[in-house]
This record gives C-alpha cells, sequence and structure tokens, in this order.
C-alpha cells in the first residue's frame, strides 16, 4: 500500500522499487538538492554468502509508522518533499530493498533527513527481515528497538 | 500446521477463545509467527488490562511468546503500547519482536 500526502509518499511493495519515480515525486522548485539513499541486499556477510532476503510486515502499522517518520523530518528539518518505499517479500541479493528520497533547499537538509528516515525506520517500523544463505539455510536477523 | 489445529483444539475443549466482544485478536509475524505456526488467534481477556499482562496472557497460551517477553513490544490497533496503554476487549494487539527493515 501507498500513502501519499502533501509532500510525503511513503509506502510497501511488491517487486522491484522505482528510482525514476523518487526522482520525479521529490522534484520541487524550491529544492536545490536532493539526497537518495538506498539499502541493499548484501551478499556477503562476514564469511557467509546470501541470496536474498525476505521480508515480513505488519502492513497496516508500517505504512503510518514510515508516516510518522517522514512528518517528523518535514516538521524539523527544512526539505521540500520525501518519497519512500520498502519492498516486502523476497528481495535478490544486489536489489534495491528500501529508497529513500528527500528533496530540500540545500545538501545538509536532504542529507540529514534521509539518514534520519532510515535510522528511525529500523527502530520502529514493524517490517523484519529473513536472511537465505547460498548453503540452503536461512535465519531472522537480530532486530533492532523498540520491540 | 500441526500447532494451529492443536491451539483450535484447546480452544474448543476450553471455551476460552472466539467469545465475541471479550477477546482480542493477537497476531504474529516474522520469527515469532515461524515458531508457532499460526497467524493470529483470539485470546478471552476478563476486562481492561495492561501491556505486560497481556504478554503474560499470551505466553500462558503460546510458550514462545515467553521467550522472547523481554524483548517483545505489543501494538495496539496499530499503535506501539507502553506501560499506560489499557487494552480491551476487542482490540486488536500486534505482537511485535525487535524489527528489522532497511
Amino acid at each position: 500500500m501507498v500513502a501519499e500526502r502533501k509532500a510525503i509518499s511513503v509506502g510497501l511493495v511488491v517487486g522491484r522499487i522505482d528510482q525514476n519515480e523518487a526522482m520525479s515525486f521529490v522534484a520541487d522548485p524550491k529544492a536545490g538538492g536532493i539526497a537518495l539513499f538506498a539499502g541493499v541486499t548484501r551478499s556477503i556477510t562476514g564469511s557467509r554468502e546470501t541470496i536474498g532476503l525476505s521480508y515480513d510486515a505488519f502492513e497496516k502499522m508500517a505504512d503510518p509508522v514510515l508516516g510518522e517518520i517522514a512528518a517528523e523530518v518535514i516538521n524539523r528539518m527544512d526539505v521540500c518533499r520525501i518519497y519512500v518505499r520498502h519492498r516486502t517479500g523476497a528481495v535478490p541479493a544486489g536489489e534495491v530493498s528500501v529508497l529513500i528520497a528527500v528533496s530540500a533547499p540545500h545538501r545538509p537538509a536532504a542529507f540529514e533527513g534521509c539518514r534520519y528516515i532510515i535510522d528511525e525506520l529500523k527502530h520502529r517500523v514493524p517490517i523484519w527481515k529473513k536472511e537465505h544463505f547460498s548453503d540452503g539455510s536461512e535465519q531472522w536477523v537480530d532486530g533492532k528497538g523498540p520491540g | 500446521m500441526a500447532r494451529k489445529l492443536e491451539i483450535a483444539q484447546e480452544a474448543q475443549e476450553t471455551g476460552e477463545f472466539c467469545q465475541g466482544d471479550r477477546t482480542v485478536r493477537v497476531l504474529f509475524f516474522s520469527v515469532l509467527r515461524e515458531m508457532v505456526g499460526i497467524r493470529e488467534l483470539d485470546l478471552a481477556i476478563s476486562g481492561v488490562t495492561s501491556a505486560n499482562d497481556l504478554i503474560a496472557a499470551i505466553a500462558d497460551k503460546v510458550p514462545e511468546v515467553g521467550e522472547f517477553a523481554s524483548c517483545i513490544r505489543l501494538a495496539v490497533n496499530g499503535i506501539y503500547a507502553d506501560s499506560n496503554t489499557l487494552i480491551r476487549p476487542g482490540d486488536e494487539v500486534a505482537v511485535i519482536t525487535p524489527v528489522s527493515g532497511g
């Protein structure tokens, strides 16, 4: 599901995330910079090879919490527009699992906004990832708060 | 799946589940969903209860929840509960283990 309101578009998606859509959404005549953060499925973790991740989510709650985090950035920082998408289901190694775009009049707020959103997302949004290893084993990744 | 049937059977025997407006719906995700083998269950509560008491009540029926009790947080009707949150019959309660998105 995707929730949109003025200046904010957040949501969970199945399948690839459209980077062009992110750039289009955050375009703003007042913006002097756009920061993009893409979280990518890592194929090597320590000495283990990962073939992909899969994500479970409490969708009904994830969208509002993502919206809340984005609203905090809009209210506290000098930014223009925000776009966030997180994939659910299977994400093969090398593909983007989360994409965040923030436009702002000046670059510090764009960078800061992106960082705030990914940091808060990892602590607050009810999404869980499982790693699938090349030897056929799998495990849920140890999470961070608030749990 | 075997576990699901087992819990359903217990519910029938004890009459503690599915009592309409006296139950809360409990949702499981990720590691707990896999361990427990069910996505949700209806749990009878005697009245208004706190998050900590409800975690104990859930753990009583689903022992796996007890293993995670120290790191579980509940979300009531989609909002994280704190020590002051009151849970009432009819509420939907998600059992949130530490999240790992991103």
